[in-house]
């Protein structure tokens, strides 16, 4: 099947792309739909977005994680259906 | 917001020409404008955010306004923080902040506080609100001045930027999501200095303000369990749904809130 990924915030400026398709099996998890992206991308990419994305080898709790416009609650793992969209962000304040 | 029990204060001849451009928008009126009169609101720092909230919420007539903001105006202030001018440059920018403001407007009242959002005047500042606006660049004031609105009950419009990005939503407490429910620790990889650009706070204070104005009055939709996020680069705009975390330790069922 295949998602599609928004990547916002910070992660949008570390993965160098707005957005990102990723080819995966029937039933995927969100949390490898995600590994499964970043191993597309170069190492430098990949490398700045997981400092981003992953805290201690977990998915950071303060990202906020939406599949098709809703939010994932946190410490969640669904299982994704074809044509998905992920909305993936980091936190940003501002002033 | 429960601005109800109020009798709101009448509105002068004077005022009824300044706002007559806003006073035929449907769900306002002179009901709406007499809410706006009557409401305080509370802006943590007037910066590049802030500052817009601030004018745009002095130029529709909210009565009291509240504005924390420390430090001096510098240089690099200017491309975004449109209070600040250059004439400015080494001054308290409260102060600067204070007289824009009251050139724009002086039927308003102005409580200027220069010092940010902290432990020591976060109680008093919201206690004085009946919302806030949370502008600063630090997670540290946000999740303080989320802790403190959700104890005294009061909304948040949250607002924030990043490079040509933005996003925005607005916190009811016992209603919605708290800022803690989707940022429950300071995020380790947030840096105080980051790229923007002021049309991109400019354009979410915009937005900013008239969350506060639409939770005011009543009229319209805020952004309640909807979280607003774009990019001007490629001008997408995206709404998600989000919803209380119930672990979460300000607002959820195990903090002790009701």
């Amino acid at each position: 099947m295949k998602l599609k990924l928004e990547w916002m915030s910070q992660l949008r400026v570390a993965a160098g792309q707005a957005r990102q398709s990723v080819e995966c099996e029937e039933g995927t998890r969100l949390e490898q739909a995600l590994r499964l992206a970043l191993e597309q991308l170069p190492p430098d990419r990949a490398g700045a977005l997981s400092a981003l994305l992953l805290d201690g080898g977990a998915l950071s709790p303060s990202l906020l994680i939406a599949v098709d416009e809703v939010q994932v609650p946190m410490g969640t793992d669904p299982s994704l259906s074809d044509g998905a969209t992920l909305v993936l962000m980091a936190p940003i304040a501002g002033g | 917001m429960n601005l109800e029990d109020r009798n709101f204060p009448p509105l002068s001849s004077k005022e009824l020409d300044v706002y007559s451009w806003q006073l035929p928008v449907p769900g306002h009126g002179e009901e709406g404008q007499r809410k706006l009169k009557g409401a305080s609101v509370l802006i943590s720092r007037v910066g590049g955010l802030g500052s817009v909230v601030a004018l745009e919420l002095a130029a529709a007539g909210v009565g009291r306004l509240i504005l924390a903001h420390g430090g001096d105006v510098k240089p690099s202030d200017l491309n975004r923080q449109l209070l600040m001018t250059d004439a400015s440059l080494g001054k308290p920018r409260i102060e600067t902040v204070e007289q824009r403001l009251r050139d724009l407007n002086p039927r308003l009242e102005f409580h200027c506080v220069g010092e940010n959002i902290n432990q020591g005047n976060v109680q008093e500042l919201v206690g004085e609100a009946d919302i806030v606006v949370d502008c600063a660049p630090l997670f540290e004031e946000r999740l303080l001045l989320n802790q403190e609105a959700q104890r005294q009950k009061k909304p948040m419009v949250e607002a924030a930027m990043y490079e040509l990005q933005a996003q925005l939503t607005t916190f009811i407490p016992g209603q919605t999501p708290c800022l803690a429910c989707l940022t429950p620790i300071k995020p380790p990889a947030w840096k105080r200095r980051f790229p923007v650009f002021g049309a991109v706070s400019g354009s979410v204070g915009c937005m900013a303000a008239m969350e506060a104005i639409k939770v005011i009055t009543g009229m319209g939709e805020p952004l309640l369990g909807r979280f607003l996020t774009y990019d001007l680069r490629d001008m997408s705009f995206t709404t998600l749904k989000i919803q209380p975390n119930p672990d979460c330790s300000v607002c959820g069922v195990s903090s002790g809130s009701e």
